[in-house]
């Protein structure tokens, strides 16, 4: 039997929490803040974990949706930069359809993407459509930062959580596209 | 090979080559020190990660470096950690020596050495670091700065020796806030301290910094000139260039912005570039700021960039009220640009406080989303554990960027 990483991490919690914490607790002040740390680095691991398949292959979803746009936007001005996009993009649907792909794979075509995307920003200065493309950014931007938002809601750094749409939501529109896993 | 392994292998920047660190320097200019730094960083990352120092070894070579300069052996004492502080390690120690001036009796001062670690989230010079804690001497209430190793050659990492100020960087009653972000010190405290914070912000920037001869890492900017914000704002996009994980095309639109609408200096003033609730200690009994710390991002330029950055939504906390936001924890923004103008007779210009404020956000995200999370993953802090946790900041950091920059454009 094969434990659960989950489970590996779950006793490696306890341990830190129950044990080591509790006998550090009169110890040098970096070494309990780094404990604490460590232990929050932990515990979110264990809660993104279950879900990390599902949003990296939404996340190289909608960099292929977006490359696509700017690639429409820019391909006549630029087309050795039109090439690239569709080729990154076709190398992205391939791994969505792969079963054997693994997360890294993912991230691998998702960060090619985003380079070109940035690089079509910067070689549109001054030509006709920059502004069209900024706006184009900035607005799906918008969209993407909800994604990575509620990714580390469990971090505790936003505001207000609850009025960011939950991870399980916003995963749902993968499940719903052609890109099932 | 994993798919980890094609990963790791694929990120072109945790290995540079020389031809890579030369291409980004050519492509983003910026002041000649920051240059050093930056490129040494560049240099360092092919080598190992962060080696976890021994307290002894930091106090033998503490030894010798202070030896090395005052000519002859001193003894130090009471070497401890100082905890607080995700960029530089820190340990305060007692010296035995002689004195600042030539006398033989024995002299025991406590002090505080500053070392970098391998890569940090502000990389930064030791040397501009203390030349900077030497120009505001007798000026702002800050570390006196002693002696510096700037390249290493007694200590493992380039390091400067301060002295120890007294004070506390948090109130007693919020003792547990893990950092200074937000903090609120209460309506008494705050009553005290907030006349000061303004007050130092306005002395700070008046200084006439043509005669602040010991900033000789600086560059001095000229007044009626764009340049200096342009290297600035270069510095920002040669780190995002050379740290990111992964690229927000979000930066890119924002970077040009910045370039294409960076305003001419009106007045140069000595900006410290982290001045906020959380970066000063204070006498908690007579509510008098006691040191301004973190001096590592002071830039000669415009002062709307302090103004900008006190003033931040992250650094922000509410009333008592509910309601009303107080920046830094002093006061409402618009109360503070008040203050400030009359304490400094320098003028609050709306349309560089926009520009200033899209500047320290862009700052935020390559602090956090690049420098931050490029020296956790490659192991070569001291705090890793802490760089790759705040990375959780950078999307509500980002979103704020977004959000800021689109009602600019409208």
């Amino acid at each position: 039997m094969m434990p659960l990483f989950d489970t590996q991490l779950q006793v490696s919690l306890r341990a830190l929490r129950e044990v080591v914490a509790p006998a550090l607790q009169n110890g040098e002040k970096h070494v309990v803040e780094q404990l604490h740390l460590a232990i929050a680095t932990l515990d979110f691991a264990k809660q993104r974990l279950p879900y990390a398949r599902r949003y990296h292959r939404l996340e190289l979803e909608n960099y292929i949706g977006f490359a696509a746009e700017v690639r429409a936007m820019v391909g006549a001005d630029q087309p050795a930069l039109r090439d690239q996009l569709a080729a990154e993009e076709s190398t992205g649907k391939a791994e969505l359809r792969r079963p054997e792909a693994e997360i890294e794979d993912y991230l691998i075509v998702t960060r090619r993407l985003r380079e070109l995307i940035a690089s079509a920003v910067s070689a549109a200065i001054d030509k006709p459509y920059e502004r069209a493309l900024d706006l184009l950014i900035i607005g799906r931007q918008e969209k993407f930062l909800l994604l990575q938002r509620a990714w580390f809601v469990p971090s505790g750094f936003e505001l207000k959580p609850e009025d960011l749409p939950s991870l399980d939501q916003l995963l749902a529109q993968s499940e719903n596209s052609a890109a099932k896993p | 090979m994993t798919a980890l392994d094609r990963l790791i292998k694929s990120d072109i920047r945790e290995h540079p080559d020389q031809a890579l660190i030369d291409s980004i320097r050519a492509r983003f200019p910026t002041e000649k020190e920051i240059d050093v730094v930056y490129t040494r960083k560049m240099q360092r990352r092919n080598g190992p990660g962060f080696q976890q120092v021994k307290l002894d070894d930091l106090a033998a070579g503490t030894e010798k470096l202070i030896s090395a300069n005052v000519g002859y052996d001193v003894k130090i004492s009471e070497a401890k950690w100082l905890s607080g502080g995700a960029s530089k390690l820190q340990m305060i120690f007692v010296l035995h020596w002689r004195g600042p001036g030539k006398g033989s009796a024995d002299v025991t001062t406590r002090l505080v050495l500053r070392m970098e670690p391998a890569a940090s989230v502000t990389e930064s010079s030791r040397r501009r670091e203390f030349q900077v804690l030497k120009a505001v001497e007798g000026v702002i209430p800050a570390p006196i700065p002693y002696w510096i190793d700037a390249d290493a050659k007694f200590l493992p990492y380039p390091g400067i020796i301060y002295s120890f100020c007294s004070g506390v960087a948090k109130p007693s009653n919020d003792a547990n806030k893990v950092s200074g972000l937000g903090q609120n010190y209460g309506p008494e405290l705050r009553k005290k301290l907030a006349p000061q914070f303004v007050a130092l912000l306005a002395k700070l920037h008046q200084m006439d910094t043509t005669k602040l001869t010991v900033m000789e890492s600086f560059d001095q900017p000229r007044v009626g000139s764009n340049e200096a914000v342009i290297k600035q704002v270069n510095a920002l996009r040669r780190l995002w260039e050379e740290d990111r994980l992964e690229e927000e095309p979000l930066m890119e639109v924002v970077y040009k912005w910045l370039i294409r609408n960076a305003p001419p200096i009106d007045h140069v003033s000595l900006v410290h570039g982290d001045y906020r609730n959380g970066n000063f200690l204070f006498n908690e009994d007579k509510g008098e700021i006691t040191a301004w710390l973190d001096w590592e991002g002071a830039v000669l330029g415009d002062r709307h960039r302090d103004l900008t950055y006190a003033t931040m939504v992250s650094f922000q906390h509410l009333a008592e009220d509910g309601k009303t936001p107080l920046s830094s924890g002093m006061m409402p923004a618009d109360e503070l640009f008040a203050a400030y103008e009359k304490a400094s007779g320098l003028k609050v210009d709306p349309e560089r406080l926009r520009y200033y404020g899209v500047l320290n956000r862009y700052l935020v995200m390559v602090l956090i989303l690049g420098a931050s999370a490029r020296a956790s993953y490659g192991a070569k802090t001291h705090q890793d554990v802490l760089l790759n946790y705040v990375i959780g900041i950078g999307f509500p950091s980002l979103s704020d960027l977004r959000d800021y920059f689109e009602e600019i454009l409208k």
